[in-house]
């Protein structure tokens, strides 16, 4: 554990300027070099001046400089030197209170009090120095912009970055000396004219103006960024998209215009499915602002329904299916939506309301009779198009709506901008719940292009995604994808010109590095290099900076306003800042969402409107250059993009605040090399409360995206406090990461080699056995560039999911398999055979007949009073937890709970063949198995059921003195049980026919045999009718249940609902139970096991 | 069940390695034995019972079988995994023939699997001249000049025209995402499987032949991306006298595991009828 003190004697953090530096100024950076800058004061303040005194004269244009330096910086607290050369020499050392609504002559009398009553002290300050020189100084004096240096009265002083010197030596003269390795002349420049403006405007608004309020502009300047903010206006083709999809369908019909991995839909196809669905939703009342929920896989699917969306003029509403329930039901409780368009394997995971329409795209008969004509509709410009989700701040996610004009700008604009052509290939790489997905989406259809879908594990193959970069003309991409295949590519791409037909790059949705469009330039020569700038709440479309071909980057530049488009950069005061000079990005114009849905609040204070003009607040912070181009600085909040996705730190942290057990937390971004973000959730727990690590990551992890969940949890005594009495987040921010977290070693050479790779690229100083990937620092960027690296050194291919999904160990045995089933020699440190690590199982025959196959775990020395007796499922479900029943049958072992195992009569390898087998024997088989486990152990037992075993066992067991029950998603009736499985069984049949020549398997096939087990009719009747409601446990029963749900039917969960409100622990993990695709899946997931484990012991919190 | 008995068993070191014999009810003792091989991650029953299944058509033919988990499987504890898998799959299923050796008497083996099963029997048997026979369901497989050839016929001809008539009948969504291989669906499992090179195959397969050992070779539709009709073995391996030591099973109706019991059925019974005529009364 980490503990922070917030001890009064730390050194108070020294005060820096935010400077408009020309150069980044470093900690190492040590060069000097003087320059000198006279101002040219207005005649008019010369008159002013020569009428006060000269104290009057330093009070006002030091207080002015200070007033400059504020509007600079926007910086409450304004430390300066200040060294006054008189009679004698001092050197005051001062931090002047400054703020918007100040008055300047509060200011002045702020800076007469310093002047006045300052005590000498040692400089500390070195940024910023104001020298005042009187009649009969010693020090430095100017004389014709030639500098003659006579000898320094305090040479210990540090030379600062910026001095303003106030001669008076014949009468009042300014200069700004200046280190020109930290600033250009013409930086300098601008300062003192803006300086001249401010004083004049001082003397212009009077004494009593507040410094928010000082002009620092001249009316040229104001002009030139009139012009410059400003993409120019355009009168783009203000017909609404869908129309150019459907001429397209006529005039060039059977084009390609879609593909995915499965299937291609040529324009008129796209037209006509797209047609049937609009048709289908207009028939059934939808039109203009009904929300529709969008809850499908990547495929054509999502441009058919888009398409169609659109066409009904109803409003689009993308949901990632692999979001949790809880999200998912957020956003469905905001958007409040008409209807859900998804697929039957999504149903089967998530719950969408009862209330909903749900419409299953690959089951919905009606679909095919609709008609396939161009439905009409009428769509206003100022309807809602779509409403996309990001991160906010309040736990909540934000929706924010896009008009049908926002989106008629944002793709005609684009198209404008980049020219595309019936030509065009575009791949769609982002998620379709991004708003940038849109572009991609759309643009290549409306253009007569064509759409290429693309799914993650294509996306995350990084030879994959080099092939399809040379088949493609045109790719839009996040920097950290980029960064990932710009490394594949230089280490296996010798020859460049497979890339010739790439004519468009463009990467944006984040910070894009320099270094990345320098790599960017080297390889894609003959491509066209843009970066894009936006977000959703401005149509994506706000600026783009195109990259020269040939000369170097330097900073992350996205440019100028795309047509119709104003940005503006704002200070905290409202004023526009001054070239240079860092503030917020306000985007202006046609692409501007026109609200939060229900969030007036928020809505208020993210868009305001500027001479007619909308804007919204980006909370991007920026400045221009003088050459008009924008420069991204950062954020101003705590809103981070973790690879192009945005994530306000605040919701992140409502999440794990109500976590249970922990009293405070904060979540900071890590920027650790090219793991450049990586999310760290600091908690300090409630008293008497134990929670770890991976409680909190399962709880994170049923509320919030995989993108938003902390890598690395580190509990604190108390969260670390600033001077300001506010969280010290640069602290925790440049903190190493301790965990407690106890961490098995790798013995393998691939478990080891593994662990190298991981730790070199995660920049983690020990990896685990059974680490995940993602759960330690991973994402599926990182995935690619491991999957390149472990085949670079290692020569094995690794898919992305399974990175993803597995933990290192049964990575290793992967490599291991795939290396020809050949590990290294004894690498072990005990080299030797580690009997004492060996424990092994007894099994053997038991039962009244010893028919029953029975596995005791059971430690000599160990023995405890608990003991588990697990209820396996039947069939294929058996077969994915075999496995992990087996590694928690060890885990209990090993602390003293013996556990017991067995398989049916007719299963596994019990006696007795399938169709032997009853419900009754079922029934009798698992009292057997808890008769032997009292008499083997004489400990009370707890019963673990899982699916079907769960309703057996408590058929069986209810009677008895059962008091601890975990059950894990327990089958609750045998009806929607035998359906599922009859169901997988009839695609199985479907299937079977092409191989059988279109001829059915012959034995009765699917009447009772399901998924591997032939039953017998009277079984099959008896499992049909089996269900909870004869089930009666004593008041003393305690029942948790598991459930993960990913797996479950939505007609399951429905029988669920109530059953076991009060303990239950839901993980949004997919078991995959019926899932007739991946049967010889086996489930390995660390949360189940430790969730099993943990309630089998303890029950739920 | 009455012609056959089980029991359970452990050996190996301390016991680590679980495992059930299965041996004729009728007293016999039969001297060669059967031992199944566990395939991937699955455990010592098989994909479906398939191995059960076997292991009790081979008692009732007569013979002692013995499946089991190979270390790290199923109930099976694995020990010493710095040393290579094919090193620590060799010593489990020494350790089995000894046991099988020890308990039962047995002199002659008969070792088989499925897929990696069979790939680690098929290995196995080069180093043990007390192997007699090996099976293989679904083993190596090698793309020839042939395969090619039929699969421009299958699939682009037969097929193309098999799925105009199944689409006229609406039925193509059903099988739209199938192919051979995903009858059963997703069958790379935990641990995608990496055959052996054919260099190696050839070399074993040869020694195994000059040694008299037979080999009963079943491909299924699992492997169509590789194999794809009866004549192909002799493509693969021209230059190899059988010396009719070799018996193909192409059986391409059903998928790499049988989730149908008439596929079980058909696969056990082709294993159990090369079992009886070719070791029962072989001694």
């Amino acid at each position: 554990m980490s503990i922070y003190t917030n001890s009064p004697g730390r050194e108070p953090e020294r005060l820096s300027l935010k400077l408009p530096y020309d150069t980044q100024k470093t900690s190492s950076f040590s060069g000097y070099h003087k320059s000198i800058m006279q101002l040219h004061l207005d005649s008019s303040i010369h008159h002013f001046l020569s009428s006060q005194s000269r104290e009057q004269v330093d009070v006002m244009l030091v207080s002015a400089f200070i007033a400059l330096l504020y509007r600079y910086t926007g910086q409450k607290q304004i430390p300066i030197s200040l060294l006054i050369n008189r009679k004698s020499t001092r050197v005051i050392n001062s931090s002047f209170f400054t703020n918007g609504e100040l008055p300047f002559s509060k200011m002045c009398q702020e800076v007469l009090e310093v002047i006045s009553g300052g005590t000498e002290q040692r400089a500390s300050y070195n940024q910023v120095r104001v020298v005042i020189r009187g009649k009969n100084s010693n020090g430095e004096t100017i004389d014709g912009g030639l500098i003659r240096t006579t000898p320094v009265a305090h040479k210990e002083l540090h030379q600062p970055d910026l001095q303003l010197e106030i001669n008076d030596i014949d009468s009042v003269s300014t200069y700004l000396v200046y280190n020109s390795n930290l600033f250009t002349s013409s930086t300098i420049e601008r300062l003192t004219k803006h300086y001249n403006n401010l004083l004049v405007s001082i003397l212009e608004a009077g004494a009593s103006a507040p410094l928010a309020e000082l002009n620092l502009f001249s009316p040229l300047e104001n002009e030139w960024y009139r012009q410059t903010c400003n993409g120019g206006s355009w009168d783009p083709l203000s017909r609404p998209l869908h129309l150019d999809i459907e001429e397209h369908a006529v005039n060039q019909s059977d084009k390609l215009a879609v593909s995915d991995k499965l299937q291609s839909l040529t324009y008129q196809e796209l037209n006509h499915k797209s047609n049937q669905l609009a048709n289908f939703l207009i028939g059934n009342g939808v039109g203009p602002e009904s929300r529709l929920i969008v809850c499908l896989e990547p495929s054509v699917h999502i441009a058919v329904t888009l398409l169609a969306i659109l066409k009904a003029g109803a409003v689009y509403v993308p949901l990632n299916p692999s979001h949790p329930e809880y999200r998912i039901k957020t956003i469905i409780n905001d958007t409040n939506p008409e209807m859900v368009i998804t697929q039957s394997a999504i149903l089967k995971k998530h719950d969408f309301g009862g209330n909903i329409r749900i419409v299953e795209l690959d089951a919905n008969k009606e679909l095919a009779g609709q008609s396939n004509s161009n439905p009409n509709s009428t769509i206003e410009p100022d309807g809602t198009a779509y409403i996309y989700y990001t991160s906010g701040t309040t736990g909540m996610p934000k929706g924010s709506l896009g008009t049908y004009s926002n989106l008629n700008h944002y793709i005609r604009v684009s198209q404008d901008k980049y020219g595309f052509s019936k030509a065009d290939i575009m791949p769609a790489l982002a998620s379709y719940t991004f708003s940038i997905s849109m572009f991609e989406l759309l643009s290549p259809l409306v253009a007569g292009g064509t759409l290429r879908i693309l799914d993650l594990q294509h996306i995350l193959d990084a030879k994959a995604m080099v092939g399809t970069l040379s088949e493609v003309t045109f790719v839009h991409a996040g920097p950290s994808l980029l960064k990932q295949l710009v490394k594949y590519i230089n280490r296996n791409v010798d020859d460049y010109s497979m890339f010739s037909g790439l004519r468009h790059l463009s990467s944006g949705g984040d910070m894009v590095p320099p270094d990345l469009l320098r790599s960017l330039q080297l390889i894609f020569q003959t491509t066209e290099l843009y970066v894009i700038y936006g977000c959703s709440e401005i149509a994506c479309m706000g600026c783009t900076y195109e990259i020269d071909p040939v000369r170097p980057v330097e900073k992350t530049y996205v440019g100028r306003p795309f047509k119709n488009v104003s940005i503006l950069l704002l200070d905290k005061d409202g004023n526009i800042v001054p070239i240079g000079v860092a503030g917020e990005v306000c985007i202006g114009g046609n692409g501007v969402a026109s609200s939060y849905l229900n969030r007036p609040d928020l809505t208020e204070k993210k868009f305001f409107t500027l001479d007619g003009i909308k804007y919204y607040r980006t909370g991007d912070v920026g400045r221009l250059t003088a050459a008009g181009e924008l420069e991204l600085l950062g954020r101003e909040d705590f809103q981070i993009q973790i690879h192009g996705m945005r994530v306000e730190l605040g919701e992140v942290e409502y999440h794990l605040r109500q976590s249970p057990g922990v009293k405070d937390a904060v979540v900071v971004e890590k920027i650790n090399g090219p793991v450049s973000n990586t999310l760290v959730a600091y908690y300090v727990k409630k008293d008497r409360y134990q929670i770890g690590a991976e409680s909190l990551r399962q709880h994170m992890v049923q509320h919030v995206p995989d993108y938003m969940i902390p890598s690395f949890y580190v509990e604190l005594d108390a969260l670390p406090l600033n001077l300001n009495n506010k969280v010290d987040r640069k602290r925790l921010q440049n903190e190493d990461i301790k965990t407690s977290e106890p961490v098995e070693k790798p013995r393998t050479e691939s478990q080891k080699a593994l662990a190298a790779l991981w730790s070199d690229l995660l920049h983690k100083k020990e990896v685990g056995l059974y680490d995940n990937f993602l759960a330690i620092g991973g994402d599926s960027l990182l995935a690619m560039e491991m999957i390149s690296k472990v085949h670079e050194t290692m020569g094995v291919q690794l898919d992305g999911l399974s990175i993803l999904r597995e933990s290192l160990h049964v990575l290793a045995g992967i490599c291991d398999t795939q290396l020809g089933r050949v590990v290294s020699p004894d690498v072990s440190a005990s080299g030797s055979l580690e009997l004492n690590s060996v424990k092994p199982i007894k099994s053997y025959f038991f039962g009244p007949d010893s028919d029953l196959y029975g596995l005791l775990h059971l430690r000599e020395g160990l023995k405890n009073d608990q003991a588990v007796l697990i209820c396996p499922p039947i069939g294929g479900a058996y077969k994915r937890c075999y496995f992990l029943l087996k590694i928690l049958g060890d885990q209990l072992a090993d602390s003293g709970v013996p556990v017991m195992r067995f398989d049916y009569f007719g299963t596994n390898d019990s006696m007795g063949e399938d169709r032997e087998a009853t419900i009754e024997r079922w029934v009798s088989d698992i009292e057997h198995s808890y008769e032997e486990l009292q008499r083997q152990t004489g400990a009370q037992v707890k019963v673990l059921g899982i699916r079907m075993g769960a309703l057996l066992a408590l058929k069986a067991l209810s009677k008895k003195q059962v008091e601890h029950w975990v059950l894990w998603d327990p089958v609750m009736d045998g009806e929607t049980y035998y359906n599922d499985l009859a169901n997988i069984m009839k695609i199985k049949v479907w299937r079977a026919r092409t191989l059988r020549g279109l001829n059915k398997p012959t034995n009765n096939l699917g009447v009772e045999e399901l998924v591997g087990i032939t039953f017998s009719d009277l079984t099959l009747k008896k499992l049909r009718t089996l269900n909870f409601n004869s089930v009666e446990l004593s008041e003393k029963t305690k029942l948790f249940q598991l459930l993960t749900t990913g797996a479950i039917s939505n007609e399951e969960r429905d029988k669920w609902s109530g059953f076991f409100d009060s303990n239950c622990n839901e993980l949004e993990v997919n078991c995959g139970w019926s899932d007739s695709d991946s049967f010889s899946t086996a489930i390995i997931d660390k949360r189940i096991l430790s969730a099993l484990e943990e309630m089998l012991r303890n029950g739920c919190d | 069940m009455d012609a056959i008995k089980e029991f359970c068993c452990q050996f190996g070191e301390l016991g680590r390695l679980n495992g059930i014999v299965t041996i004729p009810a009728n007293e016999s003792k039969p001297d060669v034995a059967v031992i199944l091989v566990t395939a991937g991650f699955t455990p010592k029953a098989g994909p479906f019972r398939l191995y059960t299944l076997v292991a009790r058509e081979s008692a009732k033919k007569g013979l002692v079988c013995l499946r089991f988990d190979l270390g790290g499987i199923g109930n099976s504890e694995q020990l010493d995994t710095g040393k290579p898998l094919s090193v620590r799959t060799k010593l489990d299923i020494d350790h089995a023939v000894k046991f099988l050796k020890n308990e039962y008497g047995i002199k002659k083996y008969v070792l088989g699997g499925l897929c990696s099963g069979a790939e680690d029997s098929f290995i196995y048997a080069r180093h043990d001249p007390d192997v007699v026979g090996v099976f293989l369901i679904d083993g190596h497989a090698y793309i020839t000049r042939g395969y090619r050839l039929r699969l421009i016929f299958s699939r682009k001809l037969v097929k193309k025209m098999g799925r105009v008539i199944l689409s006229k009948l609406r039925l193509l969504p059903l099988i739209k995402h199938s192919n051979e291989s995903s009858l059963e669906g997703d069958q790379s499992g935990l641990v995608d499987y990496k055959q052996l090179d054919i260099e190696d195959s050839t070399v074993i397969l040869k020694s195994l032949l000059s040694r008299e050992v037979k080999l009963l070779y079943i491909y299924t539709a699992g492997m169509s991306d590789k194999f794809n009709g009866a004549k192909q073995f002799n493509e693969m391996f021209p230059k190899i006298d059988s010396k009719n030591l070799i018996t193909l099973k192409y059986l391409p109706r059903m998928g790499h595991v049988q989730i149908f019991e008439e596929d079980r059925k058909e696969i056990c019974g082709a294993i159990s009828n090369w079992l009886e005529g070719n070791f029962v009364y072989s001694g």
